[in-house]
């Protein structure tokens, strides 16, 4: 019972009144302004799902005769990870600094502090995926571009025209684009919101933040399973891309990081000392 | 004001943050290291070593950590130096000025003096986090990379790049010069979250601050502007920050734009700075 | 309730901050730690509240070890320095959130701790407009209004006026008369001499003396 309410305060005080949340949907027009450009020169008009897969296009695989025009890391893309972490980055330190000894103490348990911050984590990533799917619907209501799951061959083209997409691009049922462009992305950037709730734990916020911003630049660079900011990056999947990571397992990874660094958070808290003078830095 | 400003450069040196962030950034320029480390081996494997054309193109000149030749270290390293930058001391403005400490100083001294003193005390620290870590990355490349001279048209960088002429003529001079624009741009970046700090309520906040506005401004640049892209000047330079000191980016960064960009960044930073500090009344 | 301190050692840092305490607390008391700063008064205060784990030894409650049977004691008023609240909330709010918790305190309850520390429970004001006696007395306040059976107080007279330090003494007698365990550090030995039933004198980490009412 005391979970819960602990919970019901970590929701209200680490969502309701974060205000940097105002970024999300800002930040997503400005990206779907630029899929509709992005389209409008292809001459296509695209869908809510094709949309939504700008958002998380990332690049693709990098190799040799990529690079050889330069590299830039794909802003756009890097952007829609750092913000999540960015938005779950210091609450539960705050929180021990402020009224957080006085809720451990009552909480009974410290695994139940800990335990009520990591729900509190992924109900964060939850509201972050929420808007952007949101926010993109009423771009599209607003250019009345067609509120489907639907991925017109031409749409896909123009969105993956330097990757290897296959033919079975024009023709990803529903589920698959729930699965690929909703659930993989949400389920590794939920991974990485908890792996730097973990090392923030570890560390300090600040150096869990720039641990996570690196994983996100390396995933950005290389295409690698283990590097979990890929499962983010649409253009690398497997459903429609030649050699794209199998997003199967990527769920299934994703879901393995977000349990270790759970257990692992509860392990560490259980043992550490709370000191009260806690610093950021 | 000199001992004030020795003050503040003996709590910059002593701070753990600085040293944290050193360690830090070396542990990433590291990664190019390892990556440059394969790349010779795959070299050697496949190629005779002496008087071989494309040798050049192992020259540390091309694969250091501010060469032309992109690599995840690198890509890492440029996209975390704001953080880097800020790390180590810009934070100190903000918690002395709640912990009272600030107080203690200004009662024994002027306000001037010590905004003075603390903006150079941030200044140095951003650029020697962030250098040592540069420098600590050409010396452990030059174990495996051959101190060679390169060509442009085996690396790629030509005309309109960053010191591109001295990168083929007098790349120790280059990389020297890369150095100390790395060091100012670095302690400008330090300074933009001091500034900051003077505005935000929270530590984090201004030590994420200059990261922020980097990638927003990136963002914005590429999200904002698409229509212009064709515009003469925009088209011509590079106007991402998190670009800007790349010896290859995609649009032109010859070395007075750069060092122009980072003049104008530091002037409108310090004036701030220094407005805002003089109005604030931390008593 | 009973709280048992056995063979309890704390080091941090190759620094012995706790050496080799024992002590037994009884409900229905009020025991005194003092000594000067940087004794480890404090640190001892936190090892029994749970916030931090002894390197060596146990402190029970009731028999149950903490950090092993139980992670903090189940009933526990806790003062400790700078106490901190939410900025933009009144006393009022926060009492309230915190009460959520373990639903033990009602609105009547909270407005009496209120009064029973000088704050005026009807005050709109935000925590963060508090002066630092007024943030004080709201620490007190939340140590006390779930009535709870151990009283942590670390320094509670700090900051005060006069009238406040007359109030939070009058606090603690009611505490002790209600049957909790009141444990309270100062440095200041008149006030310890007359609050407390046992005072323990701790220097350099260790207990030297302990006297109480009868001597």
């Amino acid at each position: 019972m005391r979970c819960f309410k602990l919970i019901k305060y970590d929701l209200k005080q680490g969502i309701l009144k974060n205000r940097l949340y105002l970024l999300v949907p800002l930040s997503t027009v400005i990206i779907c302004n630029q899929c509709r450009l992005h389209l409008a020169a292809w001459d296509q008009s695209g869908t809510w799902a094709i949309y939504l897969a700008y958002c998380f296009r990332g690049l693709q695989r990098i190799s040799r005769q990529t690079l050889s025009g330069g590299f830039q890391i794909p802003v756009f893309w890097v952007l829609m990870l750092v913000l999540p972490l960015t938005v779950t980055l210091d609450y539960p330190f705050r929180d021990i600094k402020t009224i957080g000894p006085q809720m451990l103490v009552r909480s009974g348990r410290r695994v139940t502090w800990w335990l009520s911050k990591c729900f509190w984590n992924l109900c964060s990533t939850i509201v972050y995926f929420a808007l952007v799917l949101f926010s993109v619907a009423v771009f599209c209501f607003c250019l009345k571009v067609p509120i489907s799951m639907e991925t017109p061959m031409g749409s896909m083209m123009a969105l993956f025209s330097e990757a290897d997409i296959t033919e079975a691009a024009g023709e990803i049922t529903a589920g698959q684009v729930l699965f690929v462009f909703i659930i993989i992305p949400f389920s590794a950037v939920a991974a990485l919101n908890m792996e730097e709730m973990l090392f923030s734990l570890i560390f300090r916020p600040i150096y869990g933040f720039l641990f996570s911003v690196a994983l996100v630049t390396a995933a950005s660079y290389v295409t690698s399973p283990f590097l979990i900011g890929n499962y983010a990056n649409v253009t690398r999947c497997d459903a429609f891309i030649d050699n794209g990571l199998n997003s199967q397992s990527g769920l299934l990874i994703c879901i393995g990081v977000l349990f270790v660094s759970i257990a692992a958070g509860a392990l560490i808290f259980r043992s550490r000392d709370i000191l009260l003078d806690y610093k950021e830095l | 004001m000199k001992r004030i400003l020795l003050c503040e450069l003996r709590k910059m040196i002593q701070a753990r943050t600085l040293l944290w962030a050193i360690v830090i950034g070396m542990a990433i320029s590291l990664i190019n290291v390892i990556e440059n480390y394969f790349l010779t081996q795959w070299f050697y494997d496949i190629q005779e070593v002496i008087n071989t054309p494309g040798y050049q193109t192992l020259s540390i000149y091309h694969n250091w950590i501010n060469g032309a030749q992109m690599t995840v270290g690198e890509t890492i390293f440029f996209t975390v130096l704001p953080l880097l930058a800020a790390i180590p001391f810009s934070w100190s403005l903000w918690n002395e000025k709640h912990s009272g400490y600030a107080n203690q100083i200004l009662i024994r001294g002027e306000k001037k003096t010590y905004l003075l003193a603390k903006f150079i005390a941030v200044f140095l620290s951003g650029g020697i986090a962030v250098v040592t870590a540069m420098i600590f990355n050409f010396m452990a490349n030059a174990w495996i990379l051959p101190l060679c001279n390169t060509t442009p048209a085996l690396t790629g960088s030509g005309d309109g790049l960053f010191l591109s002429r001295l990168l083929f003529t007098c790349p120790k001079i280059y990389v020297l010069l890369c150095l100390m624009t790395s060091f100012f741009w670095a302690g400008t970046l330090a300074c933009l979250g001091l500034v900051a700090s003077l505005f935000m309520r929270s530590t984090v906040i201004s030590v994420l601050f200059p990261f922020g506005l980097f990638l927003g401004s990136s963002f914005l640049i590429d999200g904002l502007v698409p229509s212009y892209a064709d515009a003469e000047f925009l088209g011509r330079f590079e106007t991402s920050p998190m670009q800007l000191l790349h010896a290859m980016t995609l649009n032109s960064n010859p070395a007075w734009y750069v060092w122009t960009v980072q003049l104008t960044l530091l002037t409108i930073v310090f004036v701030v700075y220094y407005l805002r500090g003089m109005r604030d009344e931390m008593l | 309730m009973e709280i048992t301190l056995e063979n309890v050692s704390k080091t941090i840092k190759r620094s012995t901050i706790i050496d080799n305490v024992n002590l037994h607390l009884y409900s229905g008391n009020v025991y005194g730690f003092k000594g000067y700063n940087g004794s480890g008064k404090t640190m001892l205060m936190r090892m029994i509240a749970g916030l931090l784990h002894p390197t060596r030894g146990d402190v029970k409650i009731d028999g149950k070890t903490l950090g092993r049977d139980i992670d903090f004691p189940p009933s526990i008023g806790l003062f400790l320095e700078n106490p901190a609240f939410l900025a933009n909330y009144t006393s009022v709010e926060n009492l309230k959130l915190i009460a959520s918790l373990q639903g033990k305190a009602d609105r009547e309850k909270i407005r009496n701790a209120l009064c029973r520390v000088g704050l005026d429970p009807d005050d709109d004001r935000k925590y963060r407009k508090y002066s630092l006696g007024m943030k004080q007395r709201l620490g007190i306040a939340c140590a006390i209004f779930e009535e709870p059976e151990v009283l942590l107080l670390d320094e509670p007279t700090n900051a005060l006026d006069q009238e406040g330090v007359k109030l939070v003494c009058d606090v603690i007698r009611s505490e002790r008369d209600r049957g909790a365990m009141v444990i309270m550090a100062s440095h200041e030995h008149e006030r310890l001499e007359s609050l407390a039933d046992t005072i323990y004198t701790i220097e350099h980490g260790r207990i030297v003396s302990c006297s109480d009412e009868e001597n």
